[in-house]
C-alpha cells in the first residue's frame, strides 16, 4: 500500500516537474523572441509580458515545488542534523512534516477555493492578447496539493531527503 | 504585540534549527504570525494569494534566465575551461594555482549569478592540480570557497536581483554598483595570497614550469566566446540598451547558441542544464513565495514603524543604527542561509535605513558584501560545504583555510562603507542613478 | 467605546502627492466627521500588497480599504477599464470626468461589476489623461512622427493604442525609465505628467504633450461588502462624504500639479506642446479601433461595454 502511494506521488511529482522544466524553456523562448522582435524588427511578441508573469513564472515555481522537496532541493539548515537524528521516534522530522503539511494544506484549501472562483468568473486579462489568468492560478494550489500529500505521508512515515545531485526531470 | 513577535521569532528559529526547509519555515511562521495578529480569515486570505502574487511577476523572470545562462555554460564545459585557461597563464608562479582560482572566480562571476555553483566548479577543476603540486589542503580549499563568493558581487548576481525586487531599487544600477567592489575583493584576495605565501612558502611548495606558449594560446580558443558573452552582458547592462530581464533572456539564449555552435551541447546535457535550472529557480522562488507571507506578518505587526519611531524618539545617531544592523546581518549570516537573511531582514531594516537617509544602492552593495562573508563562515557556510563535498577535504579544514581571506573581506567591507564612491561611481557614469 | 480601526493600504509612498493630496484629505475628512470613532492604520508604499493586488488585499481581508487602480485588474474590473481608453475625456474636462465617473461607479458599476467581486467602491477618482513625452525636442505635430517609435507604456490599454498607430509599446518599470530614455531603449514614454519629477525624467526628455487623450487611470477605494455593511450608519456616511470630497481634491491636485509642471518644464527649456487640431482628429480616428476592440472584448464576456461608455458620456454632458 505504502509502496503504491509512493509510486503515485513520485509519478505526479515528476510529471509536474517536467511541465515546470518545459515552462522554463518556453520562458526563455518567449522572452528572447520578444526582445529580438522589439529591437530588431520593431515587433515585440504580443502578450509576452502577461504570459511570462502569469504562466511561465507561476508554473515554474509551483509545479517544481513538490519534486524539489523530495529530491532535497530546498535550502535547509543542516548543522544540528546529527543530533536531531537521535531524537526518539523521529519526532524532529515528524514535527517538520506535520507543520509544513498544515501550512501547505491551508494554502491548498483556500487557494483551491479562490481558483474555483476564478474559473467560475473566467478571469481573463484585456489587451492585445487576452490571458486566461484562471488557468495559471490553478497551478498554485495544484503544486501545493501534491506537496501536502507528500508531507502528510511523511508525518507517519518520515523520510530524510538528501540532496540528489543528478536528478532527471 | 511584543509577545506575538516573540512567539513567531522563536517558532521561526526552532523550525530552522530543526532542519525544515527555509521556504517552508517562513510560510509556517508567517502564517502563524498573521493568524495571531489578524485572525483566521486574514491568514487564509494571505496564504492563498500572497505567494502567487509575489511569484507571478515579469520582472522576477530575470532570475531563472540568469540561472539558466550559467547552467548552459557549465553544461558546455566552459566554466571549467575558464579556470584551466587562467591556470595555463599563471601556473608557473608560486601559488599560481591559487591566483588562477581567484581570476577564474572573478571571470566566472561575470557569467554566473550564484556563488556555490561557481565554488563547486572551481573546486572540481582546481583541486586535482593543487593536490598534485602539494598545496596545503586548507589553503587551497579556502581559496576555492572564497573565490566563489565573487559571483554574487560581480554582475550578474542573484542577490542583487532579489534585493532590487524586494526594495524596488533599480536592478540595473545595483548590478553596475557591484563591479568595482567585486574587483576590489578579488584584488584583496590576490594580495592576501601573496602575503601568506611570503609568510609561509610551504602552503604552495612547488610550481610546474611555464606552459608552452602554444598551449597557453590554445586555451583562448574555448574561452573567447565566453569572454565575448561576458563583455556583451556588461556592455548591455552598462548601456541600458535593453531591460535587465531581456538581457538575462538573451544572455541565456546566447550561451545556448555558443554551446551548440562549439558542439559542446548534446540533448542530454541540455536536459540536464534545464533540470538544474528549473530546480535552482524553483528553490529560490519557493523562498520568495514563503517570504511574502512572512513579510506581510512583519508589516501587520507594525514592527518596522515601531522601530523607526523608537530610533527617532531616542535620537540615536544614524551610524550607530547602521553599525547595529551591520553586526546583526553578519551574525545572522553565520547561521542562516543568505537568501533567507535578505528576505527576512529587508522588510524591517530597509524602511528604517531609507528613513535615516542612507543611499539604497550603496546599502545594497554593503548588504551583498555581508552576504558574501556569510557564505563562507561557519557553521552555515554553504560554499565551504560545497567545496568540501567536491574535493573530499573535511569541512572543518576548509573553514580553517578561509579566516585570513575573511579578514580581507572585512577590510573591503570597511572600505565600501567609508568610500561610497567605490560602489556608486559606475552607476553614476552610466547615468543609472 | 473603542474606536473602529480600519487598515488602509495603498501603493503610494508616504510623501507621494497622491498620499498628500488624496488619501490624507480622505482620512482627515472621516476623522473630522466622526471624531474618535474611527482610526486608520496606514500601510503605504505597497507594504501589504503590490500595486496590482490592492483590490485583492481587500477581498482577502488583508486590508479593510485600499486605493486601487482598476486598470491593473482588467480580469476583475473589466468594465471600469473603459477610462483607460483613448478619447474618453480631455485634460480640461478632468473634473467633469471625475463627477461623471463617481456617479457611474456608485449608481451602475457598483451593481454590474463590484458586487460580483464582493466589494463596495466607497470612493473613486480619475487621474488626468496620460500624456506622451519624447526624447527629441521637436514637438510632435502629426501622428506620423510616432510611427515606428518605441514608447514606454504603463499598461495594456496604451500598448494597444500604440500598436494601432504603428508604434511599439515597451513595458519599463518607472524606476528604470530614466535609463531607458537616456540610452535610447525607448524613444519616449506614456506616463502621467505628475510623475516626471519623482523619476527626474525631465533631465532626459525633450518634449511633452499637454492635450493628448490617451486615457487615464480609474482609481477605486474598495471595501468588502460585509465589512462595509457592518459599519455604523454615521461612519458609513462620513466615509462617503469624505471620499467624495477627497476625490475632487485629488483631481484638483492632479490638475494643479500638471499645470505647475508645464511651467517648470518650459523654464527648463523643454518643448511643451499641444497637439494641433488635425493631429488630434487623426489620433481619434486612428484609435477608434482600440475602442472597438475593447467593446468586442466586453461582448465576449457578455458585458455591456457600450452602455457603460454611453452612460459616462451622458453623465459628462450633464456636468456642462
Ligand atoms: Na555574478
Ligand atoms: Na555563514
Amino acid at each position: 500500500m505504502l509502496a503504491l502511494i509512493h509510486r503515485v506521488l513520485d509519478l505526479l511529482e515528476r510529471a509536474l516537474m517536467t511541465v515546470a522544466g518545459c515552462m522554463l524553456v518556453v520562458m526563455l523562448c518567449s522572452l528572447t523572441i520578444d526582445a529580438a522582435g522589439r529591437y530588431l524588427f520593431h515587433h515585440p511578441l504580443p502578450g509576452n509580458f502577461e504570459f511570462t508573469g502569469y504562466f511561465s513564472m507561476v508554473m515554474l515555481a509551483f509545479l517544481a515545488l513538490p519534486r524539489n522537496y523530495t529530491t532535497g532541493g530546498h535550502i535547509q539548515l543542516d548543522v544540528l542534523k546529527p543530533w536531531l537524528r537521535r531524537v526518539p521516534l523521529r519526532l524532529s522530522e515528524r514535527l517538520n512534516a506535520l507543520l509544513a503539511a498544515a501550512a501547505f494544506g491551508i494554502v491548498t484549501w483556500y487557494a483551491g477555493i479562490e481558483a474555483l472562483h476564478k474559473i467560475e468568473m473566467r478571469e481573463t486579462t484585456i489587451g492585445i492578447v487576452q490571458m486566461p489568468v484562471y488557468i495559471s492560478f490553478i497551478c498554485f494550489p495544484l503544486g501545493c496539493l501534491v506537496l501536502t500529500l507528500r508531507l502528510a505521508v511523511e508525518i507517519f512515515f518520515p523520510e530524510e531527503h538528501r540532496q540528489v545531485e543528478d536528478i532527471e526531470l | 504585540m511584543t509577545a506575538i513577535v516573540l512567539i513567531v521569532t522563536v517558532l521561526l528559529l526552532v523550525l530552522l534549527l530543526n532542519g525544515m526547509p527555509v521556504a517552508f519555515t517562513m510560510l509556517v511562521a508567517g502564517g502563524v504570525g498573521v493568524y495571531l495578529v489578524a485572525g483566521w480569515d486574514t491568514m487564509a486570505g494571505v496564504m492563498s494569494t500572497a505567494p502567487y502574487e509575489q511569484v507571478a511577476s515579469y520582472t522576477l523572470s530575470t532570475l531563472p534566465m540568469f540561472i539558466l545562462m550559467a547552467e548552459f555554460l557549465t553544461a558546455g564545459g566552459f566554466t571549467a575551461d575558464i579556470f584551466r585557461a587562467f591556470y595555463k597563464w599563471s601556473g608557473h608562479m608560486r601559488g599560481g594555482l591559487a591566483y588562477a582560482v581567484i581570476f577564474g572566480g572573478a571571470m566566472l562571476a561575470a557569467i554566473s549569478g550564484s556563488s556555490s555553483a561557481a565554488a563547486g566548479t572551481l573546486a572540481g577543476a582546481a583541486h586535482p592540480e593543487m593536490r598534485r603540486y602539494g598545496y596545503d589542503d586548507s589553503f587551497a580549499t579556502g581559496v576555492m570557497a572564497m573565490s566563489g563568493t565573487l559571483s554574487i558581487m560581480i554582475p550578474p548576481s542573484i542577490a542583487f536581483i532579489i534585493f532590487g525586487i524586494i526594495t524596488e531599487t533599480s536592478v540595473g544600477a545595483l548590478l553596475l554598483a557591484g563591479i568595482l567592489p567585486g574587483l576590489l575583493t578579488a584584488l584583496g584576495y590576490v594580495l592576501a595570497i601573496r602575503l601568506s605565501l611570503w609568510h609561509n612558502p610551504a602552503l604552495a611548495p612547488t610550481a610546474p614550469g611555464r606552459f608552452p606558449l602554444r598551449e597557453r594560446v590554445e586555451t583562448l580558443s574555448t574561452v573567447w566566446p565566453v569572454m565575448l558573452l561576458m563583455v556583451m552582458l556588461l556592455a548591455a547592462i552598462y548601456s541600458g540598451a535593453a531591460t535587465v530581464t531581456e538581457i538575462g533572456a538573451v544572455g541565456a539564449a546566447a550561451a545556448l547558441v555558443i554551446a551548440l555552435a562549439m558542439r559542446r551541447m548534446t540533448l542530454r546535457s541540455f536536459v540536464k542544464a534545464v533540470t538544474h535550472g528549473t530546480r535552482n529557480s524553483a528553490m529560490i522562488l519557493a523562498i520568495i513565495a514563503g517570504a511574502s507571507v512572512f513579510g506581510i506578518f512583519v508589516t501587520l505587526s507594525g514592527v518596522p514603524q515601531m522601530l523607526v519611531q523608537a530610533v527617532e524618539s531616542a535620537g540615536v545617531d544614524r551610524w550607530v543604527v547602521f553599525s547595529m544592523i551591520l553586526v546583526l546581518l553578519l551574525i545572522l549570516g553565520f547561521f542562516l542561509d543568505q537568501l533567507a537573511v535578505m528576505v527576512l531582514t529587508l522588510p524591517i531594516i530597509f524602511p528604517l535605513l531609507l528613513r535615516l537617509g542612507f543611499e539604497p544602492i550603496w546599502f545594497g552593495v554593503i548588504l551583498v558584501k555581508t552576504v558574501e562573508i556569510g557564505l563562507v563562515t561557519p557553521p552555515m557556510g554553504l560554499n565551504c560545504f560545497v567545496v568540501s563535498s567536491v574535493t573530499g577535504v573535511p569541512a572543518h579544514k576548509v573553514f580553517r583555510g578561509i579566516w585570513w581571506l575573511v579578514l580581507v573581506d572585512m577590510l573591503v567591507l570597511l572600505a565600501l562603507i567609508l568610500f561610497p564612491q567605490i560602489s556608486l561611481t559606475i552607476p553614476r557614469w552610466a547615468g543609472a542613478m | 467605546q473603542e474606536p473602529i480601526t480600519l487598515k488602509i493600504s495603498y501603493q503610494f509612498p508616504e510623501h507621494h502627492f497622491v498620499t498628500l493630496g488624496c488619501i490624507n484629505p480622505f482620512i482627515e475628512g472621516v476623522e473630522k466627521r466622526v471624531p474618535g470613532k474611527v482610526t486608520f492604520q496606514r500601510f503605504p508604499a505597497e507594504q501589504l500588497a503590490k500595486a496590482f493586488n490592492q483590490l485583492d488585499s481587500v477581498r482577502n481581508r488583508i486590508a479593510d480599504i485600499s486605493i486601487h487602480n482598476a486598470g491593473y485588474t482588467p480580469q476583475l474590473t473589466p468594465l471600469t477599464t473603459f477610462l483607460e481608453l483613448p478619447g474618453m475625456y480631455s485634460f480640461d474636462d478632468t473634473m467633469k470626468a471625475q463627477r461623471a465617473f463617481e456617479k457611474l461607479a456608485k449608481d451602475d458599476l457598483a451593481k454590474t461589476e463590484y458586487a460580483k467581486i464582493g466589494v463596495v467602491p466607497v470612493w473613486v477618482f480619475v487621474t488626468s489623461p496620460y500624456q506622451f513625452q519624447m526624447v527629441t525636442k521637436e514637438p510632435t505635430t502629426s501622428i506620423d512622427q510616432l510611427r515606428g517609435k518605441k514608447l514606454r507604456v504603463p499598461g495594456a490599454g496604451a500598448e494597444m493604442a500604440l500598436s494601432a498607430i504603428d508604434a511599439v509599446g515597451v513595458r519599463v518599470p518607472a524606476s528604470d525609465l530614466y535609463l531607458a530614455l537616456q540610452r535610447g531603449t525607448v524613444d519616449g514614454s506614456i506616463i502621467s505628467t505628475q510623475a516626471l519629477p519623482a523619476y527626474k525624467l525631465d533631465e532626459v526628455l525633450g518634449s511633452m504633450s499637454t492635450n493628448a487623450s490617451w486615457g487615464g487611470s480609474p482609481f477605486i477605494a474598495p471595501m468588502r461588502k460585509d465589512r462595509w455593511d457592518a459599519l455604523p450608519d454615521d461612519v458609513r456616511q462620513a466615509i462617503s462624504e469624505a471620499g467624495h470630497e477627497a476625490g475632487e481634491k485629488c483631481v484638483e491636485t492632479y490638475m494643479r500639479l500638471e499645470i505647475e509642471e508645464h511651467e517648470r518644464l518650459r523654464k527648463l527649456g523643454k518643448t511643451v506642446f499641444a497637439l494641433p487640431e488635425p493631429a488630434l482628429k487623426q489620433l481619434d480616428t486612428a484609435l477608434q479601433p482600440v475602442v472597438d476592440n475593447w467593446l468586442a472584448q466586453m461582448d465576449q464576456r457578455s458585458l455591456d461595454g457600450k452602455a457603460v461608455i454611453a452612460k459616462f458620456k451622458s453623465n459628462l454632458a450633464a456636468e456642462d
